[in-house]
């Protein structure tokens, strides 16, 4: 048992804490008083690599431990939890592509991610099935090499401003948890709308989004895993960046004291 | 950053679970029914070295770290409450003074026969009018010729009437705070020493605790531990790790209730409020456990530690207390019936927010620490 850091992570982390306390830190009021994302923080963080720590690096990124993500989003978090949310959100989308993708895929997707020019979401709740994941309706319909969805999602942060898209949807609807499939929808080529932005009490700085998915097609090489896989892509190990959302509970408090 | 127990640890933990499980357990609720001391738990410990975990091998120990120190107390503690809390206070606050402050000459003489189990250590701090606020004691220790001469009362005394020796403070100067107060090392034959009242507490039945009354105890100058004065240092510091054992003590007892809870609610069904319940049991060991650990292991690795030794104590202790609450309401009527393994871990976690620094006192270290300038 080994509680200290390693020396890459202690100057990540330094290089995190001074970055975000120079330029995350006096924007903090701002972006909660103005409810806008901040684009500038998401480039800055691009530009220095931070968004990059969750992928591999064969696939543009530093390969960061799940430890090593924690202590990023805590970092920015101390200073504004909107912010944190970039990286963290970053993680959560990807990670499904990262646990289940194919090679083609990872390294299709991932690289436009892990540098920043792309910004990932990742949409599983819906106006009908929020904690209940397996009650979803949108619907997945292939059609020859490809798949049309059509649903609504609902919470989805980052749905508004994401250009990559994990989307979860039924294949076989009669078939509960075992007919959900997951998509990668990529904004240029298979587009969304969004219906409506939340105004939120806290972590206003990151939109939270309602999304109409309408006769949307994604070509079947944009589906994670196989049909009806979907569901233990939720559930397993890509969740784990849902349960990162800790440590931004936890350095919103720590900054206070 | 690593959470893997290392081999080490992890072939103690299970060593020591098997003894546990196996010789301490079955005795528990006959110890607590009948108030009883646990010889045979403690001389099976004592067999199998765990008397002496902390002590170097070149004295008879097995020369293990903090981290090895809380586990042993952790599953000693899920067995046996009572059997931990003596093993704690004996290896802990009762031989670790000897180990820090004690001069070589000491160090041979006492810690052999500690580390086998041939004298059980204690440790005599506070008195009826000062608790708390140790540093404002009365037993006094004059100088006379080549010894010193004891008087005062001490109370609430773990392994009282038990221990071979006792680590005693008393006032040596005419400083009537910290300054003032030295360590002496008095084994429990000298003349003048006597155990006063021994106490029915509400839990931790096999672990005596009671007054030790000192009159004209006189013990040699050799017997005093670190210089005149440096007495509350001792304490102190001998305190800090005892609150690393007093955590694992405490993992114990909630692990023990989280099992039976568990144990119970698969067996005879649960509905959600229970399944709440457990989560939340569950989750609140999962995280005291990581913070005792992380204390134990700055302990080891000779980093300051002061704060989350505390932060350590108050959450584990506070954490067992909250969880063999919650245990007992899951178990309903029958974990209510005198005997039953939950209304017993209730008892038991009681004393643990309140001894070896209560936690009010953890709070004031954790909060000074916290608004030190720096």
């Amino acid at each position: 048992m080994d509680f200290e850091f390693t020396a890459e992570q202690v100057a990540i982390r330094d290089t995190i804490r001074e970055l975000v306390q120079d330029r995350v830190a006096p924007r903090a009021a701002e972006i909660d008083q103005t409810a806008e994302y901040p684009k500038d923080i998401e480039k800055l963080f691009a530009e220095n690599g931070i968004l990059g720590i969750p992928f591999p690096e064969q696939y543009g990124g530093i390969s960061g431990s799940s430890v090593t993500i924690c202590m990023g989003i805590e970092e920015i978090a101390k200073a504004c939890a909107s912010s944190s949310l970039i990286l963290a959100v970053q993680a959560l989308g990807s990670y499904p592509i990262l646990v289940a993708g194919t090679e083609e895929q990872k390294q299709r997707l991932c690289p436009p991610l892990a540098s920043g020019e792309k910004v990932a979401a990742y949409a599983l709740s819906e106006p009908g099935s929020g904690s209940d994941a397996a009650a979803m309706q949108t619907r997945a319909k292939k059609h020859g090499n490809e798949y049309v969805l059509n649903g609504t999602k609902q919470f989805i942060t980052h749905g508004s401003i994401a250009s990559t898209l994990v989307v979860f949807a039924q294949t076989d609807p009669g078939a509960d948890h075992r007919g959900i499939s997951a998509f990668v929808l990529e904004r240029e080529t298979s587009p969304w709308t969004v219906e409506k932005l939340e105004h939120k009490l806290g972590i206003r700085g990151s939109p939270t989004a309602q999304i109409v998915l309408e006769d949307v097609k994604v070509p079947a090489s944009n589906r994670l895993g196989e049909e009806g896989a979907g569901f233990k892509i939720d559930t397993g190990p890509a969740s784990a960046p849902r349960r990162l959302a800790s440590p931004r509970a936890l350095s919103t408090t720590r900054s206070t004291t | 950053m690593d959470l893997e127990l290392a081999p080490e640890h992890a072939g103690l933990r299970a060593a020591v679970r098997e003894l546990a499980q196996g010789v301490v357990q079955p005795l528990a609720a006959e110890v607590d029914r009948e108030h009883r001391f646990p010889h045979e738990a403690i001389n099976a410990a004592a067999e199998a070295g765990l008397l002496g975990v902390l002590v170097p091998r070149q004295y008879g120990g097995a020369g293990l770290d903090a981290l090895a120190f809380a586990i042993c107390i952790e599953e000693l503690a899920q067995a046996c409450a009572s059997t931990a809390v003596i093993v704690d206070v004996h290896t802990s606050v009762g031989t670790e003074p000897i180990l820090l402050f004690g001069d070589e000459e000491q160090k041979r003489e006492w810690l052999p026969r500690l580390a086998k189990g041939e004298l059980l250590g204690a440790f005599a701090l506070t008195e009826p009018a000062s608790g708390s606020d140790a540093a404002s004691l009365k037993t006094t220790a004059r100088r006379n010729g080549n010894s010193y001469v004891l008087n005062g009362t001490k109370v609430f005394i773990t392994n009282i009437g038990q221990a071979g020796v006792y680590v005693v403070f008393a006032r040596t100067g005419p400083d009537e705070k910290a300054a003032g107060i030295t360590a002496f090392l008095v084994p429990a034959e000298a003349a003048g020493v006597k155990v006063g009242q021994v106490f029915q507490k509400m839990g931790l039945h096999g672990s005596p605790t009671g007054e030790l009354v000192l009159e004209d105890v006189r013990v040699p100058a050799a017997n005093r531990l670190g210089g005149e004065g440096q007495g509350f240092v001792v304490a102190m510091r001998a305190l800090d790790s005892g609150r690393i054992g007093i955590s694992g003590q405490a993992l114990g007892i909630a692990q023990a209730a989280v099992d039976e809870a568990r144990a119970l609610m698969r067996q005879r069904g649960h509905e959600q409020g229970d399944d709440f319940t457990l989560a939340e049991m569950a989750t609140r060991l999962e995280s005291a456990r990581l913070v005792a650990y992380h204390a134990a292991w700055l302990c080891s690795r000779g980093l300051p530690f002061t704060r989350q030794a505390s932060m350590s104590k108050l959450h584990c202790t506070d954490t067992a207390m909250q969880v063999a609450l919650d245990a007992l309401q899951i178990a309903g009527d029958e974990g209510a019936v005198a005997g039953s393994p939950f209304e017993r871990h209730m008892r038991d976690a009681k004393a643990l927010q309140i001894y070896e620094g209560s936690n009010q006192v953890q709070r004031m270290v954790i909060a000074r620490d916290l608004l030190r300038a720096g």
